[in-house]
This record gives structure tokens, sequence and C-alpha cells, in this order.
């Protein structure tokens, strides 16, 4: 098992090193120039010439790549372009939101997805179960920024039927007053937890149908288990695996659905970030946010592949 | 404790897949139900436990120790199974949970209906194990099912179902997935447990050759009806019915096939002792 950690970690990193590549490939192909930013439209070609001297942006690519990868080594993530700010403080105060709302939102994805996907597996020959399927289905497929208008029409505070919760901004004040910062995460949350859910929620239906036939979950009723006692207790963990590796892929898509609807709902996140400093072409910035976000992604990923194995012995080898 | 099925008839909307069949296994008794796949066998003994799939429509009547079961709810039933009715299926490959060590599933039918301390359920689990003739059956309570083959897997699958003692066993093809070498040696343990136990036997095979191992009477089956039935030797000896005849020589011509060489073919009407 320590082995095969070590060599999933070191495949983690090769992740982060080819990500790192590729993010700057692709800001460089980017149309657009952060010196024409800074300078205004109205700035000289001279004097384009001296902002880009000013911050490196005139050296070879390869020095470029090189020495933002030589900072990252260090955990320096370089300095705005735009604003002179260390990019790792800002992203340190951006996830004061950002990580909150994304654990929120997986949190609640999990909450519909996972009960919701037994009930309809459960239950799946009733009209009520082929009901939620199909909401589920419909779910699924609606945009995120869609789901998130709705909830404010309903429930948002100044503009939804019901004034429940707040559906702009993110208090002054952050997280000192835990309450209000708290509510503001709810509803964005929500948004996308229940996108994400539905799709959690056919994974879940899907794999506990299919163990619904399996011949170890009629063995278990068979030795005194109720029907549905045997298929929750005995189909459901076979079905792990596969069911934390689809969480593992919504983990990308979450995070995508994070930086929406940071957007819509006027949070200043990471998303809303990341969204501003693409705006300004501020490269060095953009691209380690983004190497960061791939990052967590990359990590996810990595702790649900370690997560599988000790759930399924089928996937270890002998002696571990 | 007695079984009785009366009239009972099992169908899939208008399909009717066992038709209005009736048949006793008297307490200690031992019989056979024999049959091609698709002949309804199997979707008996799952009637009998309540698990028939959710489609299929069960009518008629199965009296276990007096008490009607078609039609009871799932949890009484589920009070029943593994308790005074314990079962074996057919593909060991399959029917043991992946992902559960085998210490642990050994014991599920102990640990679903009484209330056992640790260290008597690890007790149980390695007496049982050893009954079933597997060698340093401690070593086996860590393991799992994919680390095994097919003839350990079926004993295992045996253990756990008898390891409550119950008095009516349901065997569901328990041999046909293991090679014939195998096959013979848990058969033998087989037999030597439900003798040990006194309990009553329904043994579902299509294989008639098992038959004289394992029962007394027999029923043969064919199309969701009982066609002929009777004490095994007589149906082996003077089958009356085309479909006995039809299993006895597709049980000689296994056996020819699997055993000994050219010349040697076996004695037709006396498949029973071929594969022995």
């Amino acid at each position: 098992m320590t082995q095969y950690v070590l060599r999933r970690v070191a495949l983690f990193v090769l992740g982060l090193v080819l990500t790192s590549a590729l993010v700057f490939a692709l800001l460089r192909v980017l149309p657009g120039d952060a010196a024409q930013v800074m300078g205004g439209v109205k700035a000289t070609p001279e004097r384009l010439d001296q902002i880009r001297a000013a911050y490196g942006l005139d050296r070879s690519l390869p020095a470029q790549y090189g020495s933002w990868l030589a900072g990252l080594l260090h955990g320096d993530l370089g300095q705005s372009l735009i604003t002179g700010v260390p990019i790792k403080d800002e992203i340190t105060q951006k996830f004061a939101l950002t990580l909150p709302l994304a654990g929120l939102s997986l949190l609640f994805s999990l909450l519909i997805g996972v009960p919701l996907g037994i009930a309809s597996a459960v239950y799946y020959d009733t009209k009520l179960g082929g009901f939620a399927s199909a909401v589920a289905q419909g779910l699924a497929a609606i945009p995120i920024v869609w789901a998130g208008l709705l909830l404010i029409i309903l429930l948002g505070k100044g503009a939804g039927l019901l004034e429940l919760l707040p559906s702009q901004g993110f208090p002054r004040t952050g997280w000192s007053e835990p309450g209000r910062a708290f509510a503001s995460l709810i509803l964005p949350a929500l948004a996308v937890g229940i996108v994400e859910g539905a799709v959690i929620l056919r994974f879940v239906r899907s794999a506990l149908l299919e163990a619904r036939g399996q011949d170890h979950v009629r063995t278990a009723a068979a030795l005194g288990l109720t029907r549905r006692q045997a298929l929750i207790r005995r189909g459901l963990p076979g079905a792990g695996p596969a069911i934390l590796s689809v969480v593992a892929l919504q983990a990308a898509s979450l995070i995508v659905g994070v930086v929406v609807v940071e957007a819509l709902f006027a949070l200043p996140g990471m998303g809303s970030m990341l969204v501003t400093d693409v705006g300004n072409r501020d490269l060095i910035k953009v691209q380690s946010t983004v190497l960061v976000l791939v990052g967590l992604v990359l990590l996810i990923g990595l702790l649900v592949d370690i997560a599988s194995r000790l759930i399924d012995p089928r996937q270890r080898r002998a002696g571990e | 404790m007695s079984l009785e099925v009366n009239d009972l008839t099992i169908a899939f909307g208008d399909q009717v897949v066992v038709d209005h069949i009736g048949f006793e296994v008297p307490d200690g008794a031992r019989v056979g139900i024999i049959g091609q796949s698709g002949s309804g066998k199997s979707l008996t003994t799952l009637a009998v436990l309540g698990l028939t799939p959710r489609s299929a429509r069960v009518t008629g009547s199965i009296r276990w120790n007096g008490r009607e079961l078609v039609g009871l709810a799932d949890k009484v039933l589920a009070g029943i199974r593994g308790r005074t009715i314990g079962t074996v299926f057919q593909d060991p490959m399959t029917a043991l949970d992946p992902v559960r060590t085998i210490g642990k599933q050994v014991t599920d039918a102990l640990r679903n209906h009484y209330d056992l301390s640790k260290a008597e359920l690890r007790e149980r689990a390695i007496r049982a194990l050893d009954q079933v003739k597997l060698e340093d059956p401690e070593s086996f309570l860590g393991r799992y099912p994919h680390q095994l083959s097919g003839g350990q897997r079926q004993r295992i699958a045996i253990a756990q179902a008898l390891i409550a003692g119950p008095r009516l066993i349901l065997a569901d093809e328990p041999t046909t997935a293991l090679d014939v070498t195998v096959q013979a040696g848990v058969l033998q343990v087989f037999n030597e447990l439900v003798t040990g136990l006194g309990s009553s036997l329904l043994f579902v095979t299509h294989d008639i050759s098992l038959l004289p191992l394992v029962a007394e009477q027999a029923l043969v089956m064919e199309a969701g009806r009982i066609v002929e039935r009777g004490p095994v030797h007589q149906l082996i000896d003077r089958p009356q019915d085309p479909v006995t005849v039809g299993l006895i020589e597709a049980a000689l011509a296994t056996a020819w096939v699997d055993g000994p060489g050219e010349g040697e073919r076996a004695p037709s009407g006396t498949g029973a002792e071929v594969r022995v």
C-alpha cells in the first residue's frame, strides 16, 4: 500500500508539472497583452516595451516558464502584473471564501445525490421512483447559472418570493461574522449542489440497480437480511469505488461550477478574481491561480484513488 | 418440520413459469428436483425463500412448519431465511461478497439472527470452516473470495448456509460450477453436514447422476410442471416420462465426454453410477 501511495503521489507531481507547462503555453496563445492593459489604449510602442521589460515579458518563453517554475518550487507564485500584490497572499485570502463554498457545494451534492440515489433504486419500479429519476435527469441537464437564478428568484433576499437567504455578496467583515458569512454561501452552494448532486444521484441509482441483480446480494438476503437491507448494506459497498470515482470526476466540474456561481452571486472568491484577471491579461496570476485549482482537482483524484483501494480488497495486492 | 407446497404458480405477466405444482419435503427427508434450465426448479426454491424477482407473481401455498410463507412480509421471511431455512446457491464465483472477509460473511446468518459475542462468532466461524474440511480454517478468516479457488469458495458457501443449523436446506445446483474432481469432494462434505444436522434437503440439479448421492425421492420438472416423481432409483431404473429419459441420456453423454475413454461406455439405464 505504501508503495502504491508513493507511486500515486509521484504521478500527482508529474501531473502538476505537465499542467504547469500546458497552462503556460495556452496563456501565451491567448490574444491580448498585459502591457497594453497597464499602459492604456493610448500608450506608445516605446512605453509598452518599457512595461514589458520591467515585468520580464520581453524574455524568451522558456526563460519566463523557467523562472515561474523556479518560483513555484520555493512556494512563490509570483506577483500580479497589474496590482503588484503577491499572488499567494491574494489566493490565500480568496480561498477563505472559495474553499468553504466548494466544500459546502460538495456536501450538498452528496446529501442530495446519495440518499436520493438509494431511494430511487429501492423504489425503482414505483411511480415515485420513476418520477425521481426523471427529475434527476432534468436537473443534471440544467446549467448551474440557471439553477442559481431560479434559487435567487425563489428564495433570495431582495429578489425572491420567500426572501429567506442572502443572494448577493459576502459580508465585508468576512468570517468574523460566521452566521452571515455562512448564510451568504448557502444559495450558491445549493445551486452547484443540486446540479452536481443530480449527476451523483444517477450514478448511485444505476450502481445499485446493477447490484440488485447480483448473486451475492441475493445470498445476503438468503442469510437473513430483508431484501432492502441486502441491497443497501451489501450492494452499496460493492458500488463504493465506482461512486467515489464519479465524485472525483465531479470535483472538477464542481470547481468550474463554483467559479460560475461566484460571479452570479457577486462573491469575491477565486472565481470572480480569475474572471477579472483573464480580462486584464494578468498572465502570471492567471496561470498560478489555474495551477492551484488544477492541483486541487488532482489532489482530490489522488485521495479518491487511495480511498477506493482501502475500501475495495480486490484492488489491493497480496500482502497489503 | 416439513415443507408442503401446494398449487404453487409463478408467473411473469402472462407467462406462467411454474404451473400449479405441489410436493412435500417431510421432516428429515431428502428430495431432489431435477430438470433442465428454464424448467422452473430454481424459481421454486426462490419462492420458498420469498426471493423471486419482484416482477414475478407467486400464488398457491408454501407451508413451512405449518406456517404459510406465500404473501408473508419480507421482514418476517427474513427472520426465517438463514435461521431455519439455509440456502446454498450455484455459482461460488459470484455468490460470495467480494468486499467482505470470509470470517465476516461465513457468520452472517448467526449475526443476523442471534446476539453472539465477537469471540463466539470467531469460534463458530473456525468450527464451520473446519466442518467443510478447509485446512487451517483460521487462516481463511481474514481472506477475501477472490483469493480462493472455486472449490474453496463453494465450501465456504456451504458453511455459510449451514452455520445456524437450519432445519431445511435448499441447494440450487451447489456443485454445477465446479470441476468434476472438485465436485465429488464438495458433495461429500455437503452430504456429511446435512446428515449431521439431520435436516431436510431440497436439492435442485440438472444432473441426474448426482441424485442417488443426495436424495431418496425426486421430482422431474419440465416447463413449469412436475412430469414424474418417485424414489430416485426407480426414476433412474425405470423412467416413465420422455423428459426423465432425456435427462438420463444427457448425464450419460456428459459422463462419456468427461469420464473414461472410448469403449468404456456405461451400460444404459445406470447413469447414476457413472460419475460416482
